[in-house]
């Protein structure tokens, strides 16, 4: 991990303004809050912060892609998310001062700023519609983290794998994504994954054309996820 | 060819033992200071022998997700 000052062209204080927690603050409070953010770079593989470990900020990151995993006693990795340019994480620590809920780990040349807590917290003591907003990214990560218990728990790999895709848009998130990345997000092994894709692609649902994977029906995964 | 779009190798886990090579069905392969690597990125079909076949995982195909335009160039219903 390296220092680093924002890319040409890049402007916190928009992208934060464009993130949902601050979409509520005038840009005078934005500059404020963007002050107290810590620039950093980070080197492809390399961990931005540990399970377990204290870690109180909020991060957003720049540019590349993270993903959000835990480990099992085992080694096994589960991916939670996915993240490109746009995206937050660490949020729950930064709000309770607890240690960090999940490894956070850069697939890429990464660069993510961090919000300190006390800044954060600051600022939502004197905002209400700030908290408000925060209430509202919290409830809908809990919607988000119920839905993917009921997946595991109850949904086939071809399934599971069918609602991942639907969920995609052409965020950077969804681009560069590997087999193996797809295994640990779905809770499974790439050889599975290589069986559900080629599943998908007998019914016409999604199409290979070398490195892009197409979706190509939407009703059909949609009628695949619900099995 | 765009470089991100060709088979990730690490160099830390290859060991070199040549089974990516002799199987890759267009030659994309070759040895580079001791370690597989894509010689002729443009020769690569993403045929993905390359990363089902190494014994240490050390091979991995990035892909792009996306979605199918219809004629009018808009995504399809979603």
């Amino acid at each position: 991990m390296r220092m680093a000052s924002a890319q040409p062209g890049f402007s916190l204080i928009d992208r934060l303004g464009r993130l949902s927690y601050f979409k509520s603050l005038p840009p005078a409070r934005l500059e404020a809050l963007a002050c107290h953010a810590v620039c950093r770079h980070f080197a492809p593989q390399e961990t931005i912060l540990m399970q377990g470990e204290q870690h109180t900020g909020l991060w957003v990151i720049e540019a590349g892609q993270v993903k959000i995993c835990r480990l099992s006693m085992d080694g096994r990795e589960h991916i939670l998310h996915l993240l490109g340019p746009g995206d937050s994480f660490n949020d729950i620590p930064a709000l309770d001062g607890g240690p960090a809920a999940a490894h956070a780990v850069a697939l890429t040349e990464a660069v993510a700023w961090m919000l300190p807590s006390d800044a954060l917290m600051a600022e939502l003591r004197a905002d209400p519609d700030l908290a408000v907003a925060v209430i509202e990214i919290l409830t809908g990560r809990m919607r988000e983290l119920v839905q993917q218990i009921e997946d595991l728990a109850l949904c086939s790999v071809t399934a599971r794998l069918a609602r991942y895709l639907l969920k995609q848009d052409d965020s950077p998130a969804s681009r560069g994504v590997t087999r193996a990345t797809l295994a640990a997000h779905l809770a499974t092994t790439p050889e599975t994954v290589s069986r559900a894709l080629r599943a998908l692609e007998q019914i016409d649902a999604v199409r290979f054309d070398r490195h892009e994977i197409i979706i190509l029906r939407p009703d059909l995964l949609h009628a695949v996820a619900m099995e | 060819m765009d470089r991100a779009w060709i088979p990730k190798i690490d160099r830390r886990k290859c060991t070199a033992c040549g089974d990516c090579i002799a199987r890759c069905p267009t030659g994309a392969l070759g040895l580079v200071a001791g370690k597989a690597a894509v010689i002729y990125p443009d020769s690569c079909t993403y045929s993905a022998i390359c990363e089902a076949i190494c014994p240490v995982g050390a091979i991995e195909l990035p892909y792009l997700i996306r979605w199918a335009e219809d004629e009018s160039g808009l995504h399809g219903d979603r």
